[in-house]
């Protein structure tokens, strides 16, 4: 029997307000998570990232289509004790406790541990102040402690939206740390959504990145960004030629680094073809001085994705 | 079930202002009065006599009597007051902490409200019956001041009949608490907002209140004199009504024309049922079809 994807949505759709006033978030979205990934969701504001999530933890009913977890539609009693999240930044009772809220939290659940509570809290270094009033602490530590209260009832999947915001930059690095050890030493499937391209590139095995509420691209992050097509700055001589010659074949732009006097071209090719760019020019009498490979970045391969669909229709691509 | 309603207890009672300034301050407010006016007591017989003259004179009336708060026009219009403010501030609350993203993963919607209604109510029953108390307490303390009978006697009899007067009235403030656990939480839900909670459940509560004077006046007003007759249909009425037969075994007189009292008791329990029921079957129904956005 095949093991249940740990998310998957078909046709996930979502429109707030009725009639003239309508507005589509989430449009036709179909997602398939497996287990022990970590799973990027990345898209600008207003994409509908937390709408999706939010119908994935059965906040918000969909208007179309349904979304599962471990197999199950997520509106089944029980389906959800499976996965902590952390929705939209952290959210707690102001006038509790930080020892409190996840109290509260975990009796909500029926699962009370006062264990599992303690460990929770050192591990996010929040022990110390474990009995101070959450209206007392610092937007990171209230990022902390949502981590934990995600993580209460030991989940399977973890659903995670911005988890660094409010962290320090020592804090964003041990939190990258943290999530990929959810996956790769506690087998956890985690579900990672955030603005912060070059977090999802370190910590996603996969990515999806969605666009005015449709997925625009999918597949691993590796993947995408070979599939892409990353630039490899030649300076040759006779430009003129050589730029003739390789238009024929490949995009080219011509680009000035002052106080350089000789332009550069810019290649825009697939890494793996570097070679044959070189080859290419070299057959043909052209001379190379200089070759520069650069890997496109997922948050050029973002903004260029993002771009393409705001100007037309495109159409999902899978790896 | 128990984990739940021992969640929802630690956040109510945690909120040490809240539930400080709109539940306790009955039994602890009456504390002070009592102990202020003890105090000038033993110095003023003046003060002592002051004391005494609030209450009735008789242990059973002064305690049963704490419930009117709720429940006896005109001091309900009032007394309704904090109970609804308080219960509108803790539904509310979750949307202005942004906890329902929290809660609704973790327990069924319908569990959630449920426990939140039953911890509420079970609160502000435990501040009225501290309340009850305190009074007596308070008036036979006075009583031993300026002399005179506090009775009547603590004998078997006595005590039964008190015991099993007290659930009546306690059994019928519940059933109005119920109902302005369902206003609270509908208004709250609605407007997600406290402030929204709290003008709908005033509103309600003193339109509940007036009701009898409003139907009059509309009566009036469209010439149609049968309708002073929906008043039977109100919970003002049905909690007087169902009082009157606890207390004398008779419908709660209404002089007035055109209007047919309830036939009997179990009329008014029956409407103050349905309201009780009705208004958590609607608040359950709009919960559980609300987008969570915040």
């Amino acid at each position: 029997m095949p093991v249940p994807l740990t998310i998957r949505t078909e046709d996930l759709s979502k429109t707030f307000g009725r009639g003239s006033k309508s507005v589509p978030a989430v449009k036709h979205l179909n997602l398939e998570v497996e287990a022990g990934q970590v799973y990027g969701f990345l898209g600008p504001n207003g994409a509908g990232k937390t709408t999706t999530i939010r119908m994935l933890m059965d906040l918000i009913r969909p208007s179309g289509g349904k979304a599962e977890i471990y197999g199950r539609n997520v509106r089944t009693p029980g389906v959800l004790a499976r996965v902590g999240a952390l929705v939209e930044g952290p959210a707690f009772y102001g006038y509790l406790s930080g020892w409190n809220n996840l109290e509260v939290l975990a009796r909500t659940a029926n699962g009370y541990n006062p264990g599992r509570i303690q460990a929770l809290l050192e591990q996010v270094g929040l022990a110390a102040r474990a009995r101070q009033p959450v209206g007392s602490y610092s937007l990171g530590m209230k990022q902390r402690l949502g981590i934990a209260a995600a993580l209460l009832g030991d989940p399977d999947l973890v659903i995670l939206d911005e988890p660094t915001n409010g962290l320090d930059p020592a804090g964003i690095q041990e939190m990258r740390g943290f999530i990929r050890s959810l996956a790769k030493d506690r087998d956890k499937t985690v579900f990672l959504s955030s603005h912060l391209l070059n977090e999802v590139e370190q910590v996603c095995d996969r990515v999806a990145i969605i666009h005015k509420g449709e997925m625009i691209r999918e597949g691993p992050v590796a993947g995408l960004l070979a599939e892409s097509s990353s630039k490899l700055w030649v300076q040759v001589s006779p430009v003129e030629k050589a730029e003739g010659l390789l238009k024929d074949r490949w995009k080219v732009s011509r680009e000035s680094l002052p106080p350089e006097p000789d332009p550069w071209l810019v290649v825009r090719v697939p890494s793996e073809d570097s070679p044959e760019v070189v080859e290419f020019l070299v057959a043909h009498g052209i001379q190379v001085r200089q070759v520069v490979a650069r890997r496109q970045t997922l948050e050029e391969y973002f903004l260029a994705a993002t771009r393409e669909t705001s100007v037309g229709d495109s159409e999902v691509t899978h790896d | 079930m128990i984990n739940l309603l021992r969640a929802e207890w630690k956040k109510v009672v945690g909120n040490y202002q809240l539930a400080g300034f709109l539940v306790w301050i009955y039994p602890v407010g009456i504390l002070g009065f009592y102990g202020v006016m003890l105090v000038g007591g033993i110095f003023s017989k003046g003060w002592a006599e002051g004391m005494v003259a609030t209450g009735s004179g008789r242990w059973t009336d002064d305690a049963l009597g704490v419930w009117g708060l709720i429940m006896s026009f005109p001091f309900n219009i009032l007394g309704r007051m904090l109970p609804l403010a308080f219960m509108s501030t803790m539904f509310a609350s979750e949307y202005e902490w942004g906890m329902w993203k929290n809660l609704i993963p973790r327990n069924r919607r319908a569990a959630l409200i449920l426990a939140k209604i039953t911890v509420l109510i079970t609160l502000i029953v435990l501040a009225l019956v501290a309340t009850s108390l305190v009074t007596v307490a308070g008036q036979w303390l006075g009583r031993r001041l300026v002399g005179g009978e506090y009775g009547p006697g603590v004998t078997g009899s006595v005590a039964i009949s008190f015991i099993a007067r007290y659930l009546q009235t306690a059994v019928l403030g519940i059933l109005v608490l119920i109902i302005l656990a369902g206003i609270a939480a509908l208004a709250a839900i609605l407007t997600r907002s406290v402030l929204g909670g709290l003008l709908v459940g005033f509103g309600f509560s003193v339109l509940d209140s007036l009701s009898m004077y409003i139907l009059l006046l509309a009566g009036k007003i469209f010439s149609v004199p049968g309708i002073i007759n929906l008043y039977r249909f109100t919970p003002a009425y049905s909690v007087d009504n169902s009082q009157s037969w606890f207390n004398t075994g008779t419908p709660i007189p209404i002089p007035l024309e055109n209007f047919s009292a309830a036939p009997d008791l179990a009329f008014s329990l029956m409407v103050l049922l349905i309201w009780a029921a009705g208004l958590t079957a609607l608040v359950l129904a709009v919960f559980q079809r609300q987008d969570i956005t915040s």
